[in-house]
C-alpha cells in the first residue's frame, strides 16, 4: 500500500474531465494538472500554463458555460481518487481508466508519481499525457506505475522547437529516448499545425527520429482546429495563430503516407 | 429508396392532416338504427365495429403494397365520438391553432353540427367521466397535479406479440368456440356476461375478415383496370393476400406485414386507444417468415426492404386523433406512439438479434419518417455491432432509435410478478413503457406534477396559482426545524393526491370497463378469450395501472437547495427563500445565482443532490406501489414525460432550485436543463441511484454534439457508455444529436427545416411543429461536448 502520508499529497490542477474519450483508451477521466514549461503557440488550455492557484480572468470567467473549468485548486491525491473511483464502472466496461494531463504532470513530481501510484494500486488503467519537459528520473519512476505514455512530439528541431513553444527540445528527445528503452506502451502525439508542423523538413525530422527508435512507436495525429481561440479572447492573451485554417483529410492523409515511409504507423487524423 | 416507395412516402408527407367525418357519421348511424338496442354492450361494441369496417369507404394507392386506411385517405383523421365529442369550437381551434393543425372542412363541421352532436351530446365517456368524478378530483386536475389519460382516448397502451403470425381470425373464432362450449351457467354466475362477450369478439373477428376481403374484392377490379401486366399480377397476387389474411395465419413475409396491418386498423378503428397500437418485437415476429422465403429463394433481402417501406409508410399515413385541451398540451403530437422493439432476447433468453434487426434499422435510417418510432432491446447478450448501427443512426440527429435495457425490463416484468417467459417476449411501448406484450393491459393513467405538489406544501396545502385549498394542512413550512420534516409533509402531499388520482383511475376504468369494451383488441390480447372477459375489464393475463411522475430533477433540485441553504447551512431563512419566490426572483438575481449556481444539483454524481433524489423515489413509489386498480392488477410507477414537463411547468410558480415561473420542468429522469455540469457520466451515475428495477419505464435524454459521435472511436466510447449505464439497471437512454446553431437557425427559418426531426421524450418530432417554450427547452439541455 501507498504510505498514508502520499495520499495527503497535494498538488494544483485545474479541471478533472470526465468521459475523456481521446486520452488514451476507453473512457477516461483526465486529471489536467497545472502549470507547464512550454508555451505552445497552439495550446488549448492556456490558462493552464502557469503554475499556481491563481485564477485566470475571474471576471470573464464567471460568464462562460462551464466556470468551474476557468479555477484551479489544490487537491489531495484522495481527494483525486475520490472523484475518478465514480466513474469506475464506466472504466471497466470499456477499459478505460484515469489519464494525467495537463499543464504538464511532471512539473509536480510529488504529487504526478503519487497520484499515479495511488490509481495503479486500485488497479486503475494509467495513462500519462506528457510534453516529455521534465526530470528523467522522475519519468523513468512514473514509467513503473502507469500503463500507457502519450508522449507529445512537435519538433525533432532545437531552434524550431524553441520559437513556438519557448523551449529547446533536448530534455525532451532524451526522455523519449528514455522511454522506448522501457517496457511501457507509448504513443507519439503529433499536433499537425499547418505551416508549422507539418512542414516537409519537420515531417521528415521527425519520421527520421521515430524510425531511429527500437519500438517504432505508432502516431496518433492531432488536427489543429480553432476552437481554443474564443478562450485565449475571454482570457485577454494574444492568439499566435488567428486565421489558421485546420488541416485537410487529404493533408492528414499526405503526412500519414510520408510517416509510412519511415515505417511508421498513424491513427486519428480526423479533422 | 426504389422509385415506388419514393414517391409513396412523399405522398405520404405531402399529405394534410384533416379530420375526418367518416367514422363518427358511421357510429351515429348505426346507433341512431336501433339495429343494436336489445344486445349487451359488448355485442352492440362489436356490431359497431362491424358496421363500421362494412361501410367505411376504402384507399388504396394506386402504388402500395400494404393496404388499408384507417379513414377514407392517407392522414384523414376519424373523430370517435362515443369517447370523446369534439365540439364545434373544438373544430375550429384544431382547424386553425397553429401548431398540430386538423384541416376540417365545411362538410365534416356541418355533419357534427346536424347530427354528430346533437345524438351524442352528453353520452360520450368524456362526458361521463367528468360527471362521475368529485370536484375535489377536478380541483386538482384544474390545478395542474396530473392529467388524465382516459378522459379523451381510450385505454390501450399495449403492443402484440407474435400470436397473429401463427393463428387467423378463424383460429381465434374457434378458441370463443370452445370457450362458449365449456361455459357452464350452473356454477359460474358470470357465464352469461363471458358469453355476451365472447359472441363480440367472434363477431369482431368476422368483421375484420370481411374487411380484408373488402380490399381483396377493390384490388381484384384494380387488377382489372391496370394497364401494365406487372402491376396487375401484383395487385391479384395482393388480393389474394387479403383473401388469406388475417382470416388465416400468414404463410409468407408480404402476408405477416398485411396481417399485422389490418389488425392494427382493427384496434384503431374500433376506438381511439392511446400509443395506438404496436406490433412490438418486429424482427422477431418476421424473422421466421423471412429467412424461410430467403432460403427457399421466393423473396430476396431487397423485396423484404421493399415490403417494409410500404409497411412504414402505413404507419405514417396515421396521425394520432386529434387531442383537445390539457390532453393537447401534455402531448401534442402526430405521434402515435407505435413504438418497434428490435433486438433483446429470446423466450429461451438467448441472443435475438438477426439479420433482420439490421435490415429494419437500415429502412429506419432510409425512411426517415416520423411514425412509427423504433428501439433497440439491448440485451448483454447482443453483439455491440447492433448498438453501433443504431448509433450510426442517431448520430445523424433524427432521435431514433432510442435504447432500453433488455435485462432491466425482463427484471422490471417478473417483479411485477409476470412469469419469466412472459416477460422475455415482452418490451418496451409507447415512450418507454415496460410491458409483457400480447398479455397485459398497461394504461398510463396521467402524469403526475411532483414539482407542484412541492409548491402546495410550501403553502400548507393551498395552491398559490388559484389561491384553492386542494391538499392538505401540513403545517405551516416557517414552524419546520429540520428538513425532515418539511420532507414529511411533502410525502403527505404526494400520497393524498395520489389518493385522488387513484380514486379517478377507479372511476374512469369501471367506466371504460361498462360502456366501453373492445372486443376486437380482447381477440388479440391473452387471455381474453379463454376468460370470456374483455380487456377493458380486466380479461389480460396482467393488468397495471400507471401513474407517472414527472419532475424528478425540478423537484429534487428544489428540495436539495431548500435542505441545503435553509436547514443545513442556514445561510437564508425559508422566509426570506418564499418571498423572493413569489416575485420569481425580480430584483433578486444574484440570490438567484446562488440557487442556481452555489448549490448542489442532481445529474453531477453528487451524493447530496442524489440522496434526496432517492428520498423523492421512494416517497413516489411507496404511495403509488401496488395498490390495487379496477382491473385486479395494481398501480405502479414509471417516470417519463411525453410534452408535460411543459404544461406542468406553465401551472408552477418560482422553485427553490432557480427555475423561473411557468418555465417547463425537467423531463423523465433527465436532470434539469443546463444542471448537470460534470459530463455524462456523472448524469448516468446520478440517473441509476434510483431503483429503475421498481419502476415500469425511466426516460433518460441526453443531447450531445455531433461531433462526438463523429468517427467510430465516438460512437465505440459512446457504445461502453450505455453498457455502463445498464450495467447500473438504467432502463432506457435516448440521444439528440442536433447542434443548438442548427436549433436557432430552424426556430428562425421554420419553413427551411420542416424535415428536422429532434428527439422530444420517448418520441421525436418535428422540432418546428413544437411549441416555442419545448423548442427552447430542447435548445437548452446540456449539450456533452467530446472532449
Amino acid at each position: 500500500m501507498i504510505r498514508q502520508d502520499l495520499r495527503q499529497t497535494s498538488g494544483v490542477i485545474f479541471r478533472i474531465q470526465k468521459y475523456s474519450i481521446h486520452d488514451g483508451p476507453g473512457i477516461r477521466t483526465t486529471v489536467f494538472f497545472k502549470g507547464c514549461p512550454l508555451e505552445c503557440w497552439w495550446c488549448h488550455n492556456p490558462e493552464s500554463i502557469s503554475p499556481g492557484l491563481e485564477r485566470a480572468k475571474p471576471d470573464e470567467a464567471r460568464g462562460s458555460v462551464e466556470p468551474a473549468n476557468w479555477f484551479a485548486r489544490e487537491v489531495s491525491v484522495d481527494q483525486v481518487l475520490m472523484e475518478v473511483e465514480q466513474d469506475r464502472i464506466f472504466y471497466e466496461e470499456s477499459g478505460g481508466g484515469v489519464t494525467l494531463s495537463g499543464g504538464e504532470p511532471l512539473m509536480q513530481p510529488e504529487f504526478s508519481l503519487a497520484l499515479a501510484t495511488a490509481c495503479a494500486e486500485r488497479d486503475l488503467h494509467v495513462t500519462l499525457d506528457t510534453s516529455g519537459h521534465g526530470s528523467g528520473n522522475l519519468l523513468g519512476q512514473l514509467l513503473k506505475q502507469v500503463d500507457l505514455v502519450l508522449f507529445d512530439l512537435k519538433f525533432a528541431d532545437t531552434a524550431r522547437h524553441k520559437q513556438y513553444t519557448g523551449r529547446e527540445n533536448d530534455r525532451i528527445l532524451n526522455n523519449l529516448h528514455r522511454v522506448d528503452a522501457q517496457d511501457t506502451p507509448y504513443r507519439i502525439r503529433f499536433p499537425v499545425i499547418p505551416g508549422i508542423t507539418d512542414t516537409p523538413a519537420s515531417l521528415d525530422g521527425i519520421g527520421s527520429r521515430l524510425a531511429g527508435l527500437q519500438r517504432k512507436p505508432e502516431i496518433d495525429l492531432l488536427p489543429y482546429h480553432s476552437s481554443a481561440e474564443a478562450k485565449y479572447k475571454r482570457l485577454g492573451l494574444e492568439y499566435r495563430l488567428q486565421g489558421l485554417q485546420p488541416p485537410s483529410l487529404q493533408h492528414l492523409e499526405a503526412i500519414s503516407a510520408r510517416f509510412r515511409q519511415y515505417g511508421l504507423r498513424t491513427t486519428g487524423g480526423q479533422p | 429508396m426504389n422509385e415506388r416507395i419514393q414517391g409513396l412516402r412523399e405522398r405520404s408527407l405531402q399529405a394534410a392532416t384533416t379530420l375526418s367525418g367518416e367514422r363518427a357519421s358511421l357510429v351515429t348511424r348505426y346507433y341512431q338504427s336501433g339495429i343494436a338496442q336489445k344486445e349487451s354492450v359488448s355485442v352492440q361494441r362489436a356490431l359497431c365495429f362491424q358496421y363500421i369496417l362494412e361501410n367505411k369507404s376504402l384507399f388504396i394507392d394506386q402504388d402500395e403494397l400494404i393496404v388499408g386506411e384507417r379513414g377514407p385517405g392517407p392522414k384523414a383523421t376519424p373523430s370517435y365520438p362515443e369517447i370523446c365529442l369534439h365540439s364545434l369550437q373544438d373544430m375550429d381551434i384544431l382547424n386553425s391553432r397553429e401548431k398540430i393543425p386538423y384541416a376540417v372542412d365545411a362538410e365534416t363541421r356541418g355533419l357534427f353540427q346536424d347530427s354528430v352532436i346533437p345524438f351524442w351530446q352528453g353520452k360520450s365517456i368524456r362526458e361521463r367521466i367528468f360527471a362521475e368524478l368529485p370536484q375535489a378530483w377536478i380541483d386538482v386536475y384544474e390545478a395542474g397535479v396530473f392529467t388524465e389519460f382516459q378522459e379523451q382516448r381510450s385505454p390501450g397502451h399495449t403492443a402484440l406479440d407474435e400470436k397473429i403470425y401463427k393463428k387467423g381470425m378463424r383460429d381465434f373464432q374457434s378458441e370463443i368456440q370452445k370457450s362458449l362450449q365449456s361455459l357452464d351457467f350452473y356454477t359460474d354466475p358470470e357465464a352469461l356476461d363471458k358469453r355476451e362477450q365472447l359472441r363480440a369478439m367472434h363477431i369482431a373477428a368476422e368483421a375484420m375478415i370481411s374487411f380484408a376481403r373488402r380490399h381483396a374484392q377493390a384490388l381484384r377490379s384494380m387488377a382489372a383496370d391496370a394497364n401494365d401486366p406487372e402491376r396487375r399480377r401484383e395487385l391479384l397476387g395482393m388480393a389474394d393476400i387479403c383473401h388469406r389474411v388475417p382470416a388465416h395465419a400468414p404463410r409468407t413475409f408480404w402476408e405477416a406485414l398485411q396481417a399485422y396491418w389490418f389488425v392494427h386498423l382493427g384496434v384503431i378503428t374500433e376506438l381511439n386507444p392511446w400509443d395506438a397500437f404496436n406490433p412490438g418485437r418486429l424482427d422477431q415476429h418476421l424473422y421466421p417468415f423471412y429467412a424461410r422465403e430467403l432460403e427457399a429463394g421466393t423473396l430476396s433481402r431487397e423485396q423484404a426492404r421493399e415490403l417494409l417501406q410500404a409497411f412504414w409508410i402505413k404507419f405514417n399515413n396515421h396521425p394520432a386523433p386529434p387531442k383537445v385541451g390539457i390532453t393537447s398540451q401534455e402531448s401534442n403530437t402526430y405521434v402515435d406512439f407505435a413504438l418497434i422493439n428490435l433486438g433483446g432476447v429470446s423466450v429461451d433468453n438467448k441472443d435475438a438479434v438477426n439479420d433482420l434487426s439490421f435490415l429494419i434499422l437500415e429502412v429506419i435510417e432510409e425512411m426517415r419518417l416520423l411514425q412509427p418510432s423504433s428501439m433497440v432491446q439491448l440485451s448483454k447478450k447482443n453483439p455491440d455491432r447492433i448498438l453501433k448501427k443504431a448509433l450510426e443512426i442517431v448520430k445523424t440527429g433524427y432521435g431514433q432509435p432510442s435504447i432500453f435495457n433488455a435485462e432491466a425490463i425482463v427484471q422490471e416484468l417478473t417483479r411485477q410478478g409476470k412469469s419469466i417467459e412472459d416477460a422475455r417476449q415482452g418490451g418496451a411501448s409507447g415512450c418507454v413503457e415496460a410491458g409483457a406484450f400480447g398479455r397485459e393491459c398497461y394504461i398510463l393513467t396521467g402524469y403526475f406534477n411532483l414539482a407542484k405538489i412541492l409548491e402546495i406544501t410550501l403553502h400548507n396545502g393551498i395552491d398559490p396559482g388559484t389561491g384553492k385549498e386542494i391538499g392538505i394542512r401540513t403545517g405551516d413550512p416557517l414552524t419546520f426545524h429540520a428538513f425532515d420534516e418539511l420532507f414529511q409533509a411533502y410525502a403527505t402531499q404526494l400520497k393524498h393526491f395520489v389518493d385522488i388520482k387513484i380514486l379517478g383511475n377507479n372511476i374512469i376504468e369501471r367506466i371504460n370497463a361498462k360502456y366501453m369494451p373492445v372486443p376486437f383488441l380482447s381477440l388479440l390480447i391473452d387471455d381474453c378469450i379463454a376468460r370470456g372477459l374483455d380487456y377493458n375489464q380486466g380479461g389480460a393475463r396482467y393488468n397495471t395501472s400507471y401513474i407517472q411522475g414527472v419532475g424528478l430533477g425540478s423537484t429534487t433540485d428544489a428540495l436539495t437547495a431548500l435542505k441545503y441553504h435553509v436547514f443545513d447551512r442556514q445561510t437564508l431563512t425559508l422566509q426570506e427563500l418564499l418571498s423572493v419566490l413569489d416575485v420569481d426572483f425580480i430584483g433578486h438575481e444574484e440570490f438567484r445565482d446562488v440557487l442556481l449556481q452555489a448549490t448542489p444539483k442532481y445529474g453531477n454524481d453528487d451524493e447530496y443532490a442524489d440522496e434526496v433524489l432517492q428520498g423523492l423515489f421512494e416517497a413516489f413509489y411507496r404511495s403509488v406501489n401496488g395498490r390495487p386498480n379496477a382491473k385486479g392488477g395494481a398501480h405502479r410507477i414509471n417516470l417519463l414525460p411525453t410534452t408535460s414537463h411543459v404544461y406542468f411547468g406553465s401551472v408552477i410558480g418560482a422553485l427553490p432550485d432557480g427555475r423561473k415561473r411557468g418555465t417547463p420542468l425537467s423531463e423523465g429522469i433527465s436532470p434539469v436543463q443546463g444542471a448537470d455540469r460534470q459530463g455524462p457520466t456523472a448524469v448516468a451515475k446520478s440517473a441509476s441511484k434510483i431503483d429503475h428495477l421498481r419502476t415500469g419505464g425511466t426516460l433518460l435524454n441526453q443531447k450531445f454534439l455531433p461531433q462526438i459521435l463523429g468517427d467510430a472511436e465516438g460512437i465505440s466510447k459512446l457504445v461502453h457508455f450505455i453498457r455502463s449505464y445498464f450495467r447500473m439497471d438504467g432502463h432506457h437512454i435516448q440521444f439528440n444529436v442536433v447542434d443548438a446553431v442548427t436549433l436557432r437557425r430552424a426556430q428562425e427559418f421554420p419553413d427551411e427545416h420542416r424535415d428536422l426531426i429532434v428527439r422530444v421524450a420517448g418520441y421525436s418530432d418535428y422540432f418546428v411543429d413544437l411549441g416555442p417554450e419545448l423548442q427552447e427547452e430542447i435548445i437548452q439541455r446540456t449539450a456533452h461536448a467530446g472532449f
